[in-house]
């Protein structure tokens, strides 16, 4: 049907309108909803234009998209990411119609560029899935019900229990509420990050904040194991956190840390780190580097430098270093940030994960036009599968791109 | 597995004050106690001048056993004696350089003497 078809144009207009009023009821009857009635709110919203709605979340390993269940209706079963046209919406970030037929279609959920899962979406005859108008105003319907998932997150268990595919640990519980999500874009900026394994974490974190012309970036490994490691990063975060928010400069950072971890521990521990300034108009880059594994410098699909210079002892070890490296970025540039957990993770044979392996996967992921979110989640499980699915230590990456529209394939 | 082979010390005073600790075998969170029993012992020694832990036949170093070495150092330092780690082995001296730890345990990155 072409679009100067006036029955077309009017459906157009109707849909758009539809859609408007579905975004306004459920903007107003959104703010008295608590979080185990959110699918329900949206599945009211859009009953008046004949859709309904399932709305799905990943799982905290990426791996599975589980419903949100709604009273008197049966729940679906949970689908997987690798092998369903949901996770494909899911791993593309992009709208995905059913074959051989418009009246279904599977939107990503996002809150800004943090990927929460998908709506299946089903649609009424008047309405098809392969007109512009309906696909837009089903967008800024989903940006919607994705503000709302995250602002309802803090008032109830519900939600986040259905992301749980087994029960979350006392360290994954301190860890996560501490960490920025794990997506971050603006014009010329993405930030993807993953940490696992992500219902056990230890002493692994990153941290970032965006402000102005500045990503204040940073990764942690915190020494020893299980919830005593995450104790100890979590201090470490919160630390670096507040003289970060004061304005302190990167040194200062770090001994706002030293201090916080010499303060509470008598016992040597110690949080090996990056802290880094990346200035978004030139791309200038000063770091510091606490006893960490260098950060890769990715341009143009090969390594050009291991970040390696302005070496002070591991946060919580006392250094009076006032060193500050830089280094200057070209637009398209990659910065792979990672913990010891990713390249020292063992196959059956000892042979590690590696530098090499990492880098190639990421490249590979990149020239295959993947968003920076989904190259993370490959190259994570990746990193698991290596170690026959089960990882012994804690493993961290984070990816940082810089370059003019970096952030348009991180959303819908 | 790591651990099985356990952490064997060995003290020896050569005169002036000066004292070698030779460890054997792997420094992880079974064995740091060797570490410390090896360790605390030489505070009350008079004269303490410097203590010298000779890595050479130290082949795993984890986290943990570098902790020890940090308590070791701490616990010599504060007397007023010197602590140096001697002779490292490449998985010691890799552990070592990625922590930029060199030059706080006073590492004599020469080889043997």
């Amino acid at each position: 049907m072409s679009t100067g078809d006036g029955h077309s144009q009017t459906r157009s207009v109707n849909a758009a309108s539809q859609w408007q009023q579905a975004t306004a009821a459920l903007m107003k009857d959104g703010q008295l909803v608590q979080p185990s009635g959110l699918a329900a709110a949206v599945r009211d919203a859009v009953r008046p234009a004949g859709v309904d709605i399932t709305i799905y979340l990943v799982d905290r390993e990426q791996r599975t998209l589980r419903p949100l269940p709604v009273a008197n209706k049966p729940t679906p079963e949970p689908v997987p990411i690798g092998a369903s046209m949901a996770g494909r919406a899911f791993m593309t970030i992009a709208p995905v119609l059913a074959t051989g037929g418009d009246a279904r279609v599977w939107m990503p959920i996002v809150d800004g560029t943090e990927r929460l899962g998908v709506a299946d979406v089903l649609l009424p005859e008047t309405l098809s899935a392969s007109d512009p108008q309906v696909v837009d105003g089903l967008k800024v319907f989903t940006v919607l019900i994705g503000h709302l998932i995250v602002s309802k997150l803090a008032y109830g268990d519900s939600l986040r229990r259905v992301r749980h595919s087994e029960p979350m640990s006392v360290a994954g519980e301190l860890l996560w509420r501490m960490l920025p999500p794990l997506t971050f874009a603006t014009a010329n900026l993405v930030l993807a990050a993953v940490i696992e394994p992500c219902y056990r974490v230890g002493g692994d974190a990153f941290d970032y904040a965006v402000d102005d012309d500045t990503a204040r970036l940073s990764i942690f490994d915190a020494v020893g194991h299980d919830l005593n490691a995450t104790i100890t990063a979590t201090l470490t975060l919160a630390a670096t956190r507040a003289a970060r928010i004061q304005g302190l400069d990167l040194p200062a950072i770090a001994k706002a840390a030293d201090q916080a971890l010499a303060s509470q521990f008598d016992d040597l521990r110690y949080t090996t780190a990056v802290l880094a300034e990346l200035d978004l108009g030139q791309g200038g880059l000063r770091y510091l580097n606490a006893g960490h594994p260098a950060t890769i410098l990715l341009r143009r699909g090969k390594v050009v430098a291991a970040l390696d210079d302005a070496r002070r002892v591991p946060l919580g070890l006392a250094d009076p270093s006032d060193e500050v490296a830089e280094h200057s970025l070209e637009p398209g540039d990659r910065l792979l940030f990672h913990t010891d957990g990713i390249t020292d993770a063992r196959d059956a044979d000892r042979e590690p994960f590696g530098v090499g392996r990492l880098v190639d996967l990421a490249e590979r992921h990149a020239a295959a036009g993947l968003p920076a979110p989904e190259t993370l989640r490959r190259l994570s499980h990746a990193v698991i599968e290596h170690q026959d699915g089960a990882l012994l230590d804690d493993a961290t990456l984070m990816i940082v791109e810089w370059a003019p529209r970096a952030g348009e394939s991180a959303t819908p | 597995m790591r651990g099985r082979m356990g952490l064997r010390a060995q003290v020896d005073h050569n005169g002036n004050g000066r004292f070698v600790v030779r460890l054997n075998g792997e420094a992880d969170l079974t064995s740091t106690h060797t570490i410390t029993g090896a360790i605390q012992p030489l505070r009350d020694e008079p004269g303490l001048g410097r203590v010298e832990v000779d890595v050479s036949e130290v082949n795993f170093l984890d986290s943990a056993g570098v902790r020890a070495l940090l308590a070791a150092r701490r616990s010599i330092v504060s007397t007023g004696a010197a602590f140096v780690v001697t002779q490292p082995t490449a998985a010691v001296a890799d552990v070592l350089r990625i922590l930029n730890l060199e030059n706080l345990l006073g590492l004599d990155t020469t080889g043997p003497t």
